[in-house]
């Protein structure tokens, strides 16, 4: 039985990390008719993502540590 | 062992009137963690934590006892628990090396196998071994003589 997460959770969000989502370039234009509009942006998506607010703390965590290992 | 709670014993209160099941108190990470960060960077915790990294207890232990401690208290839900344990776990971290403290993550593969498991496979083992031997004894008993035939596939039979 599972009773602690946490060295789960830490390791799927460190791969999570290390694996960036690849920018696809979409064409703005369809061939038959006006420009699409989308309704939200990938980059909008990201920062409502809670998942991608955690990495980014743990980010600057990381920073901070490095700093702390280096000197 | 004796002292743990009886099955149902958590059904016996009225709905409500524990404090996780209130609405909880921080609703998004960053909430949550504007509560935890203060209160671990301050002189008297972070004092205690690093007697308690320098014990060899697990970080990844302690940040999930933290959490749990919070659900409790009715501070977080269980999923915003969940989604700030690694950043839990990382300032624990941080903690432990501005300390210089050589303390144990709890991220370590587990190499030394559990010995119930060992005492399963030997049990397997054996059962399979006894298994086969029986299975042989039957085959012998069952193999019949075959015939010693002198002619060819075509040839008449005698």
């Amino acid at each position: 039985m599972l009773t602690n997460p946490s060295p789960i959770s830490y390791q799927n969000l460190s791969m999570a990390m290390k694996r960036k989502p690849e920018e696809k370039e979409e064409s703005k234009t369809t061939l038959m008719g006006p420009p699409k509009k989308r309704m939200t942006e990938n980059k909008k998506d990201d920062i409502l993502n809670p998942s991608r607010r955690v990495a980014s703390y743990i980010e600057m965590l990381k920073k901070k540590r490095e700093e702390i290992i280096n000197v | 062992m004796f002292n743990a709670p009886i099955p149902g014993q958590s059904l016996t209160h009225e709905l409500g009137a524990r404090p996780w099941q209130q609405p909880a108190q921080y609703t998004t990470v960053e909430d949550a963690l504007d509560y935890y960060i203060p209160r671990i960077d301050s002189d008297e915790v972070s004092e205690q934590l690093i007697n308690v990294l320098e014990m060899g207890i697990p970080v990844t232990t302690i940040a999930n006892t933290m959490q749990l401690g919070g659900v409790m208290e009715g501070k977080h839900s269980v999923d915003v628990g969940m989604l700030i344990l690694p950043v839990l776990v990382e300032l624990l971290m941080l903690i432990g090396d501005a300390a210089k403290v050589d303390y144990v993550s709890g991220l370590e593969k587990e190499e030394r196998l559990d010995s119930s498991l060992i005492d399963l496979a030997v049990t397997q083992f054996n059962e399979q071994q006894d298994k086969n031997v029986n299975d042989e004894v039957e085959i012998k008993e069952v193999e019949t003589p075959v015939e010693d035939r002198t002619g060819g596939l075509m040839s008449r039979s005698m």
